[in-house]
C-alpha cells in the first residue's frame, strides 16, 4: 500500500502531472500570461457583439471541411455560454445541434425577416477561403428598417 | 468581494449540513472529519435539492432565497439547541494508537492534493468542454430564470449539445454561488466545484475509518487524494467527482445499514442516494441499485426490518426525486438517450459489443499514468483479506461495484458514438465514480486481514473512546 502511495506521489512529480502544470502556470512570465488563449479570444469576440442576438455563419471551406468541426463546435459552445441570456443562432430552435458537424450540415442562412424577428444585431462569420484561417470575424448589422424607413429596435428572441 | 460572498455561501452549506445531521444524529459527537467532510456533503446535497424545489415554485436562486434558507437553518439550530439535541464537536482525539503520529505524512499529502485542486480551480478560467457546455451553461440558465415556467433553453434543441435533460444538482449549487456573489463570475464560481470535489477524500476516510485504524485509513485516503484522475478533474467544473462523493456516502451507509441495521444509517443512505440521482443520470441508476441491494439483503436475511427498510428506501427516494422526474419527463433527449436504449431490445442486439468493451475496461485499471497502482492494490488487498467476503456488508458492496461496472459496460454497448473513440475519452471519468467503493473494499478487506483493524479491546475501555470512534 505504501508502495502504491509512493508511486502516486512520484507520478505527481513527473513533468506532465497536474501538479507540475499548476507550478508552471504559477511561475509563468507576464508575457506568457498576456498571450490570449483560444477561449479568451472567443470570449473577447463575444463581448464585442454589443446588444441583441448573434447569427453564426459559415464561410468558405468551413462550410464543408470536416477538419474544422472540432473548433467550430467549441466556438459555438463557448460563445453560446458567454453570451447567454442572449443567443447565438446556428440553427432554428427545433433543429438539433450536438457538435460542429451538425452546424455544417444545417448551414443555417435565415432571411432578414427572421433575423429581425429574433433580434439578431450581429453576425459572426466562421472560416474564410484560406486554409487554416477559421478565425471568426464579427459584423455588426445595420439597424433594421421598418416599412416607413425608420430604424427599429426589435425585441424578439430570448 | 465576490470570493467573500462565495465563501459565505459555502459556510451556509456547512451550516445546513450540520443542522440536518443534528436532526439525524449519526453520532453523539462529530469528529473533525465529520464536521469538515460529512456536514458539507450533506449540506451541499440538501442545498442543491432546496434550490431546485424553490425554483420550481418560481423563485430563481438569489440572495433573498439564500437568506431565507439561512434564517430557517438558524431557527432550526436554535430549537435543537434549546432541546439539547445538537451533537458536540470533538476536535481533539484522545484515543490515539501507537504510530498514529505518522499520520501527518498522509494528511500532508492529502492537503497538498487538495491545495492543487483548489488553487487550480480559482486561478484558471473555465475551459473544459463538458464543464462549460453542460454544467456551467445550465448554472447560468438557472440563475437567470426560475424553472416555473420552464425556461426556453430546456426545449431548444439547437442547444442539444448541452444535454438539456441532465440532472441539475451541480448547476444549482453553482447558481447558488452566482446568486450569493450577485454576478455570474465563473472563475470564482469554480470554487464551488473545488469545494465539492475535495470532499470526496473525507467521505472516503469516513468509510475506511469505520473498520480501519487512523493511519491506514489516512494512507488509503491519501492515495485517493493524489490519484492523477482526481487532480485532473478536480475543480474543473465536471459533475463526476460530486457524483463520486455522493455515491461514496450512499454505499457507505448502505453497507453500515446492512451490518448494523440502524435507522439513522438507512436515512443517510437514502439521502445520499437521492443526491447522487440528482447529480448525474448514472447516479439515478446507481441509487436504484442501492435500493435493490437493500431489498435483496432483507430478503436473504428474511427479516421484516429488511422489507421495511427497502420499502422506506424506495418511498423516500421517490418522494424526493419525484419533482425532478416529473418536471424533466418531457425534456428533449439527445441521440444518446441511454435510459430508453437500455430498456429496449437494443440491449440484447448490442450485447456482442461487450467483447470489445470489457477488455478495454480491464486494461483501464492497469493504466499506470492514470491510476498508478490503485486498482492493482485493491485486488491484492481483497485477496489478502478474502475472509471479509463472509461479511454481508462486504459482499453487498462487491455486488454494488459489479452492478455499477456492468451498467457502464451496457451503456457503452448501446452508445450511438464510435466506442473506439468514446471509451478512451470517457472511461477514466466513469471509473472515477467507482473509486470510493473500491477504496472501501480495499480497506475493509485489509481490516479483515488483521493489518489495519481497530483494536476492539482498547475501543471498549471507556465510553469516551467509543464515542470518538463512532463515525
Amino acid at each position: 500500500m505504501l508502495l502504491a502511495l509512493a508511486q502516486l506521489c512520484w507520478l505527481q512529480l513527473q513533468p506532465e502531472s497536474k501538479f507540475h502544470q499548476f507550478c508552471a502556470v504559477a511561475t509563468e512570465s507576464a508575457t506568457d500570461r498576456a498571450a490570449l488563449t483560444e477561449q479568451e479570444q472567443f470570449d473577447r469576440i463575444a463581448r464585442q457583439t454589443g446588444n441583441g442576438n448573434v447569427l453564426l455563419k459559415l464561410a468558405g471551406y468551413a462550410k464543408t471541411n470536416p477538419v474544422v468541426e472540432h473548433s467550430l463546435g467549441y466556438f459555438y459552445f463557448r460563445t453560446s455560454y458567454a453570451l447567454y441570456p442572449r443567443r447565438v443562432y446556428a440553427a432554428s430552435a427545433d433543429q438539433v445541434i450536438n457538435d460542429g458537424r451538425d452546424i455544417m450540415r444545417i448551414g443555417f442562412n435565415p432571411d432578414p425577416q427572421w433575423l429581425q424577428a429574433h433580434d439578431v444585431h450581429s453576425v459572426l462569420t466562421f472560416g474564410n477561403d484560406y486554409p487554416g484561417g477559421e478565425t471568426p470575424r464579427l459584423e455588426i448589422l445595420p439597424p433594421f428598417q421598418d416599412p416607413a424607413g425608420t430604424p427599429t429596435n426589435p425585441s424578439g428572441g430570448n | 468581494m465576490a470570493i467573500l460572498a462565495c465563501c459565505f455561501y459555502l459556510l451556509l452549506i456547512v451550516l445546513l449540513g450540520y443542522t440536518l445531521l443534528s436532526v439525524i444524529r449519526p453520532s453523539n459527537q462529530l469528529t473533525i472529519v465529520q464536521l469538515t467532510g460529512l456536514c458539507p456533503v450533506v449540506g451541499a446535497g440538501t442545498m442543491g435539492l432546496l434550490l431546485f424545489w424553490i425554483s420550481l415554485m418560481g423563485f430563481a436562486p438569489s440572495r433573498q432565497v439564500l437568506a431565507a434558507i439561512g434564517v430557517v437553518t438558524v431557527a432550526v439550530l436554535v430549537v435543537l439547541k434549546n432541546k439539547q439535541r445538537l451533537p458536540g464537536i470533538k476536535l481533539v482525539a484522545n484515543d490515539l494508537d501507537e504510530g498514529d503520529g505518522w499520520i501527518v505524512i498522509p494528511v500532508g499529502i492529502i492537503m497538498a492534493g487538495m491545495a492543487v485542486i483548489v488553487a487550480g480551480a480559482v486561478t484558471s478560467p473555465l475551459t473544459e468542454w463538458d464543464a462549460l457546455a453542460i454544467w456551467a451553461f445550465k448554472a447560468k440558465v438557472l440563475v437567470h430564470a426560475a424553472l416555473c415556467p420552464t425556461p426556453i433553453y430546456f426545449h431548444d434543441t439547437s442547444l442539444s449539445y448541452s444535454h438539456l435533460d441532465y440532472p441539475l444538482m451541480v448547476p444549482f449549487l453553482t447558481a447558488g454561488a452566482y446568486a450569493a456573489m450577485g454576478t455570474v463570475d465563473d472563475q470564482t464560481g469554480k470554487l464551488v466545484s473545488a469545494f465539492l470535489d475535495v470532499l470526496l477524500v473525507p467521505m472516503v476516510y469516513l468509510g475506511l475509518r469505520w473498520k480501519l485504524r487512523r493511519l491506514p485509513a489516512a494512507c488509503l485516503s491519501a492515495m485517493v487524494a493524489v490519484l492523477p484522475m482526481m487532480l485532473r478533474y478536480g475543480g474543473t467544473g465536471y459533475a463526476d467527482l460530486p457524483l463520486a462523493m455522493f455515491y461514496a456516502g450512499s454505499v457507505f451507509y448502505v453497507s453500515r445499514w446492512i451490518d448494523q441495521q440502524q435507522w439513522k444509517d438507512l436515512t443517510l443512505a437514502i439521502l445520499f442516494s437521492v443526491f447522487a440521482a440528482f447529480t448525474k443520470n448514472e447516479g439515478l441508476v446507481l441509487s436504484l441499485m442501492n435500493g435493490v441491494v437493500i431489498l435483496a439483503c432483507g430478503l436473504w436475511a428474511a427479516r421484516r426490518r429488511g422489507w421495511m427498510a427497502a420499502t422506506m428506501f424506495f418511498a423516500a427516494w421517490l418522494a424526493m426525486d419525484a419533482p425532478w422526474l416529473i418536471w424533466s419527463r418531457n425534456l428533449p433527449h439527445t441521440h444518446e438517450d441511454y435510459g430508453s436504449k437500455l430498456l429496449s431490445s437494443q440491449l440484447v442486439t448490442h450485447l456482442p459489443r461487450l467483447k470489445e468493451i470489457i477488455p478495454a475496461m480491464v486494461v483501464q485499471t492497469a493504466e499506470f499514468q492514470v491510476w498508478g497502482l490503485f486498482w492493482i492494490m485493491v485486488g491484492m488487498l481483497a485477496l489478502l483479506g478474502w475472509r471479509a467476503l463472509a461479511r454481508p456488508y462486504v459482499l453487498a458492496l462487491w455486488i454494488l461495484l459489479g452492478l455499477h461496472l456492468m451498467s457502464y459496460a451496457l451503456a457503452y454497448s448501446v452508445t450511438p458514438w464510435d466506442i473506439a473513440v468514446l471509451m478512451p475519452m470517457t472511461l477514466d471519468r466513469l471509473f472515477l465514480h467507482a473509486v470510493p467503493a473500491a477504496a472501501f473494499l480495499a480497506g475493509w478487506h485489509w481490516a479483515e486481514a488483521g493489518v489495519g483493524h481497530q483494536r476492539v479491546g482498547k475501543m471498549k475501555q471507556t465510553s469516551t473512546v467509543k464515542e470518538a470512534l463512532d463515525i
